[in-house]
């Protein structure tokens, strides 16, 4: 027994592998699994109750044919292209306000972080009211300035927008993600260059901005798969409609609709399969190039 | 005899088996997704009727998560062969589940129970028992049904000098009638006269007032681009577009009905008074009753028409009961879904004041509430939404159609044409997976 199959080295990793093995199972069965049966699904004809009709490619041609998927991609883009960068901006501006050694700071952390707290159907009921271009409080306060607001939410030209400056409202997550980084730079850093006679906009750009660099990689690979999945919002503000006019019917939207609406299993399987290539491609995209400016503070 | 006793043996213990067997109910399993309460209780208790008089079955209702369209959790049941017996579905969509191989067809188990399908078919209004057939087979039984008429402000009606007891009858009528009622300051709407697409003005609901048909069931083709009249209806609805501004009217509506008009519904400007006319179905009416200011006074009035139109035009819909495919018990299903489509469907309209697509029920419905007379003089000759495997995505794209001439993206010409081959490209496709299987 003692110099058996089973070594002390062995039985660590045994113990290790059946720890893991709960998390193994649910990954092969719920996740692994699905993937790749949308894969076989996506070449073929599949309305669930009835077996799936292999079909080629057609699934993935009639796509690209089809004026909806144009123009909820487009959407999309234009949702992504708002909610990344300006979401970076917002996180960032957040993170430094709630690094100032002030009194009350954990309060107004846990302030901004709240909103990322609520429920999304509640949020997006509050969203409307918000933006109701008769009693909305954002109107409300344009109007004492003058301003005619606009139309936020039923209008072709804002409302995507709308959803954007709406989805600020969690902006507290990325907050905290860069408050723990501005936290992590050594101070020494800082002494150094107020005595070099730097200023304070000097200092951020040349210190605090690339040593948070990990941070920012880390905020752009998550927030641009979750910009490409936007999918709640528009959905409940909008009753799954998009309106008006599709102008905020986004790419997920509009695969739940072949899914669920049309049990067009086949179409919308193909179409995650497309959107998980564009998104595979972003991320390896912004790898590629974050080697040029992330800067991870260890020589290596 | 020895052969005799035997056979004797054998009777006497299928026999014994049999009385075991009928001892113990059949459980039928029941899905529908009425959350609200008065149409939940009533579903409970007609179910506790059929328990309490069919010992040899058991009903057991589960409340399910669910929608008109959205039918996710019996989709994945049925794949997984663990759906229920009986399921509750939006009679629109018969065709296209019946079609996909969701539902199993009922007249054979009726006829096993020793139903008469035709006298069975005369009890419904003639819609319902349209919309439940698919391929000349019965695969739903109707169970509430539902109208749209045009609501007006009465106190409104006087104010802008108009009889209120003389609703618009015509389309130039109401024309007329939209303007007086409409008050602006700026472009900003105060007061809206009529928005033609509110409500429950759909494009059914206009191309059918106008006369227009949408499908032709015997060719299997779509018609509506094809159909002067519909294209009539569109054209008239962009009219108000043009006039009164689209975006001044989505500010309006907007203002009052939250985004795409689900979702959160603030306040509903008709309520206060502030729109003067709409078409929406009879639902409406008891959210009138229930949250109208005191002194609120209306009128209903059927919807308006051209002269080359439909009166006393109107469509219907609601819901049904279905046998799911793997159904386990689906002939004892069969027997709870009779009951339920006869009796349970009386003691439901009679409970929760719902229209039923049972002549006898909305009969009911009409006695304790004399005031929905206009609804059931209108029932007879309602239309429903055509009966194709492609209903939701026919829906959708009408409504497109719709917006893009509405906010000026495309002629209703091009609108309906374009929208149009697309429907008939899908159900052709689902008709030829149909020939080949």
């Amino acid at each position: 027994m003692k110099k058996g199959w089973l070594t002390k080295r062995r039985k660590d990793n045994l113990v290790g592998i059946l720890f893991a093995l709960p998390w193994f199972i649910g990954f092969a069965v719920f996740t692994a699994y699905p993937i790749i049966a949308s894969l076989f699904f996506s070449f073929t004809e599949y309305h669930v109750t009835l077996p799936p009709k292999w079909v080629g490619l057609e699934n993935y041609i009639k796509i690209f044919k089809d004026y909806l998927f144009t123009k909820s991609f487009y959407n999309t883009l234009w949702y992504a292209a708002g909610l990344v960068p300006i979401g970076l901006v917002v996180g960032l501006v957040l993170a430094l306000l709630l690094v100032q050694p002030l009194k009350e700071r954990s309060f107004y952390r846990g302030m901004i972080y709240l909103p990322s707290l609520v429920p999304y159907y509640a949020f997006a009921a509050i969203v409307l009211w918000f933006f109701n271009p008769y009693f909305g409080i954002v109107n409300g306060l344009l109007s004492y300035l003058g301003i005619n607001g606009p139309n936020w939410t039923s209008s072709e030209k804002w409302i995507k927008f709308t959803i954007v400056l709406a989805a600020q409202w969690g902006a507290g997550t990325t907050a905290l993600i860069y408050m723990a980084a501005i936290n992590d730079i050594p101070k020494e850093l800082y002494e150094a260059a107020m005595i070099d006679g730097a200023n304070r906009w000097q200092m951020f750009w040349k210190i605090t901005f690339p040593l948070i660099s990990p941070a920012t990689l880390y905020y752009l690979i998550i927030a641009t798969i979750g910009a490409f999945q936007i999918f709640d919002m528009p959905q409940i503000m909008t009753n799954g409609t998009g309106n008006p006019a599709n102008s905020s019917l986004s790419y997920v939207m509009y695969l739940y609709r072949q899914a669920f609406r049309y049990t067009n299993m086949g179409l919308a399987s193909a179409m995650a399969w497309i959107l998980f290539l564009i998104s595979l491609g972003l991320v390896i995209l912004i790898f590629k190039t974050s080697a040029r400016w992330v800067f991870y503070g260890t020589e290596r | 005899m020895r052969l005799y006793g035997k056979v004797f043996l054998v009777i006497l213990l299928l026999g014994l088996l049999s009385i075991l067997v009928a001892a113990k109910p059949v459980e039928v399993v029941f899905w529908h997704c009425m959350s609200n309460p008065v149409d939940r209780k009533s579903i409970e208790g007609a179910v506790a009727n059929f328990n309490a008089t069919h010992p040899n079955i058991h009903v057991k209702v589960v409340l399910v998560p669910g929608s008109e369209t959205d039918i996710t959790k019996l989709m994945t049941a049925v794949a997984a062969g663990t759906g229920p017996d009986v399921y509750y579905l939006d009679r629109f969509t018969v065709a296209q589940r019946a079609h996909y191989g969701v539902l199993e067809p009922l007249d054979g188990y009726l006829t096993q129970l020793g139903v008469d399908i035709k006298a069975l078919k005369a009890k419904f209004f003639p819609f319902a028992v349209k919309e439940a057939t698919y391929n000349g087979k019965l695969y739903a039984l109707p169970w509430d049904t539902d109208a749209r008429v045009l609501y007006y402000n009465k106190k409104l009606f006087k104010k802008a000098g108009l009889d209120p007891n003389k609703p618009p009858r015509t389309i130039a009528e109401l024309d007329e009638y939209a303007e007086k009622l409409t008050i602006k300051k700026g472009n900003r709407i105060i007061q809206m006269g009529f928005i033609p697409w509110r409500g429950q003005g759909w494009h059914y609901t206009w191309g059918w007032a106008f006369g227009g048909k949408f499908y032709d069931p015997t060719l299997k083709k779509f018609t509506f681009a094809d159909d002067p009249k519909i294209l009539a209806a569109l054209k008239w609805e962009k009219t108000y577009a043009d006039k009164y501004g689209i975006k001044n009217i989505d500010a309006f509506l907007s203002a009052y009905t939250a985004g795409g008009g689900g979702g959160a519904a603030p306040i509903d400007p008709f309520l206060i008074g502030k729109e003067a006319m709409r078409i929406d179905g009879n639902w409406f009416l008891s959210q009138i009753k229930q949250f109208a200011p005191k002194g609120f006074e209306w009128g209903m009035a059927p919807i308006p028409y051209p002269p080359y139109g439909e009166h006393n035009s109107t469509w219907a819909g609601g819901w049904s009961l279905v046998i799911p495919k793997g159904a386990k018990h689906p002939k004892e299903a069969a027997e709870f879904m009779y009951y339920m489509a006869t009796k349970g469907e009386v003691k439901y309209a009679i409970d929760t004041a719902h229209f039923s697509a049972l002549i006898e029920g909305t009969k009911k419905v009409v006695e304790a509430n004399p005031d929905e007379k206009l609804f059931a003089k209108l029932f007879p000759t309602a239309h429903c939404r055509p009966v194709v495997p492609v209903g939701a995505l026919l829906w959708d794209k009408l409504t497109d159609a719709w917006n893009y001439v509405l906010y000026g993206k495309k002629t209703p010409e091009q609108a309906l044409r374009d929208a149009q081959n697309e429907v008939q490209a899908a159900l052709d496709k689902a008709l030829a997976e149909e020939k080949s299987k």
